[in-house]
């Protein structure tokens, strides 16, 4: 009995599986899919992308690419990310700029281990005042050997947010017309001053006051320990503290603020939508849902364009901050293996260095807290539309 | 602010090289101090003029524009569609043939107008062309809530 049953359910099965209905809907299915494909085509064709295209011509990583060829990709699933050469390519970036450091490692190194030295002989044959002297200029010259490092990656980081602002300038119009084109009308309107602010005023903000101040710290920490006179350990705390609460209240703010008003938004249009979808269904008893066809296609469509331009744009600001991230970490690990071998030596060098590179630090948190509110924005903008539909 | 960081540094600097060139006795104690008081008016200069009211602004672009070809785009392909839907409809409902012309905003998508050409009236009589005329009008107005224009 058991047998006879088994049986007859493998059977009932088959028949659903290959009856004509089946592959009738699956006909069906093909059909609107080919059509969502073709309407997509002519609203890429559409959308305006000549300032993000003269963008990425500029850029050595991309250039030659064509902006609405990689976003059709994306929509179909083509493009393909290869994290193992992505991975290799990081630390071979590591391990050249590491090489380049050498140099600056071998004279840091020299200068102490001199310096060192003439200190052991000062109460022997040589006057206090003389020894000052040998100390400030290895020092000015262990000092210089590290911001001439330093000045490159300093500029790399200002650069990254330039480029960052620049970026959202020419990405979030797009990002927003897609997003009411495909039915996000009041999340749009929502998010329209939020992006408005963090590519306007607040990278403004980054770029003129928490950079500078997070570089303030460094050259404080430098010419700090110039003379005994003359401490300046105060005024970089005072900097220290203007930084952390410039990130703090900027990252907790922003960022609840933008994800609460970005989800309501959301969840109201996905309601409006429902509703007009159900009252033009409701009034045409029979073909109501083919009335609204056209506008779904059209709201599905931008949607996918949405999303591909979103991906798009994180896969570009990573590309953009790699690369001063990378250098950051190297020239901290720099300094920390320079405050290592330069500690047997004695001498505030090797205190100099180590405090040094904990100041990186802010200034590598300030690049990273706007990488990541763009971030944070990107994604809301992307994932508001499983909300609406 | 970079202006203000190197002249911090530059005045810490040669504070150093003073105190370390100084001579000993009053008279260094001297130019130490007036270094120091050097230092000091540098360090608190930006204030001076926060309080003259010299304050940063952060202003930046005030809005964005949205890609007005994009909505214009969309508006074209929806009245193409809206055009070929509604021919099928009044095709279905009064078995007349038209050609329909619809007009979409391009700031919000939504339906503007209907200009319907009757062709052919079909099976419909000749002396109910007015009628045709005026329940197709109804009926559209009705269904889409917008304004429709029915040619005979």
């Amino acid at each position: 009995m058991k047998k006879f049953l088994l049986i007859l359910s493998a059977i009932l099965l088959l028949c659903t599986v290959f009856s004509p209905a089946e592959k009738a809907h699956a006909a069906a299915e093909e059909e609107r899919q080919a059509e969502l494909d073709e309407k997509i085509d002519e609203l890429l064709e559409g959308l305006d992308t000549e300032e993000l295209q003269k963008y990425l011509s500029g850029l050595e990583d991309f250039k030659g690419i064509s902006v609405k060829e990689k976003l059709k990709q994306l929509i179909t699933g083509e493009l393909k990310l290869d994290y193992s050469s992505l991975f290799e390519a990081s630390l071979s970036f590591l391990w050249e700029e590491g090489k380049a450091m050498i140099p600056a490692f071998a004279l840091i190194l020299a200068v102490t281990l001199l310096c060192g030295l003439l200190g052991s002989s000062n109460n022997d044959f040589l006057h206090s005042t003389m020894s000052d002297i040998i100390y400030f200029v290895a020092y000015l010259s262990a000092g210089g050997a590290v911001l001439a490092c330093l000045i490159g990656v300093l500029q790399a980081g200002f650069g990254a947010i330039s480029e960052m602002k620049k970026q959202m300038e020419i990405v979030y119009p797009l990002l927003l017309t897609l997003m009411s084109a495909s039915g996000g009308a009041v999340s749009a309107g929502i998010f329209r001053p939020a992006v408005v602010f963090l590519s306007g005023a607040l990278s403004d903000l980054f770029l003129s006051v928490v950079l500078p101040c997070s570089v303030a710290v460094i050259i404080l920490a430098f010419i700090g320990n110039l003379s005994t006179d003359v401490r300046t350990e105060k005024l970089g705390e005072f900097f220290k503290s203007v930084t952390k609460w410039l990130l703090g209240i900027t990252l907790t703010v922003f960022s609840l603020f933008l994800t609460v008003q970005g989800i309501t938004a959301a969840q109201y249009d996905g309601i409006s939508l429902r509703a007009a979808k159900y009252v033009v269904s409701g009034s045409v008893p029979i073909v109501g849902s083919f009335l609204s066809g056209g506008m779904e296609l059209v709201v599905a469509g931008s949607a996918l364009i949405k999303n591909a331009l979103g991906s798009f744009s994180i896969f570009l600001l990573i590309g953009t901050i790699a690369r001063p991230v990378l250098l950051l970490a190297a020239f901290q690990l720099f300094l920390r293996l320079s405050a290592a071998a330069t500690e047997p030596a004695g001498g505030k060098i090797s205190s100099f260095l180590s405090r040094l590179a904990g100041d990186c630090g802010y200034f590598l948190a300030g690049i990273l807290c706007i990488a990541f509110l763009y971030f944070l924005t990107l994604v809301l903008l992307v994932c508001s539309t499983g909300v609406l539909l | 602010m970079k202006a203000y960081v190197l002249s911090v540094a530059g005045a810490v600097l040669l504070s150093a090289v003073l105190a370390i060139i100084a001579p000993s006795g009053r008279t260094g104690k001297f130019i130490k101090g007036i270094s120091k008081v050097f230092v000091l008016s540098v360090l608190v200069s930006p204030f001076f003029g926060l309080l003259k009211g010299n304050t940063p602004s952060f202003s930046g672009k005030n809005a964005f524009e949205s890609d007005v070809s994009y909505f214009t785009a969309c508006a074209d392909l929806l009245e193409e569609e809206d055009s070929k839907e509604i021919q099928a409809l009044l095709q279905e409902q009064f078995e007349l043939e038209t050609e329909v012309t619809t007009k979409r905003s391009s700031v919000d998508l939504s339906l503007k107008k209907i200009t319907v050409k009757l062709v052919s009236f079909g099976i419909n009589e000749q002396g109910g062309h007015i009628d045709i005329v005026s329940d197709v009008q109804a009926y559209l107005e009705k269904r889409y809530g917008c304004e429709t224009e029915v040619l005979p």
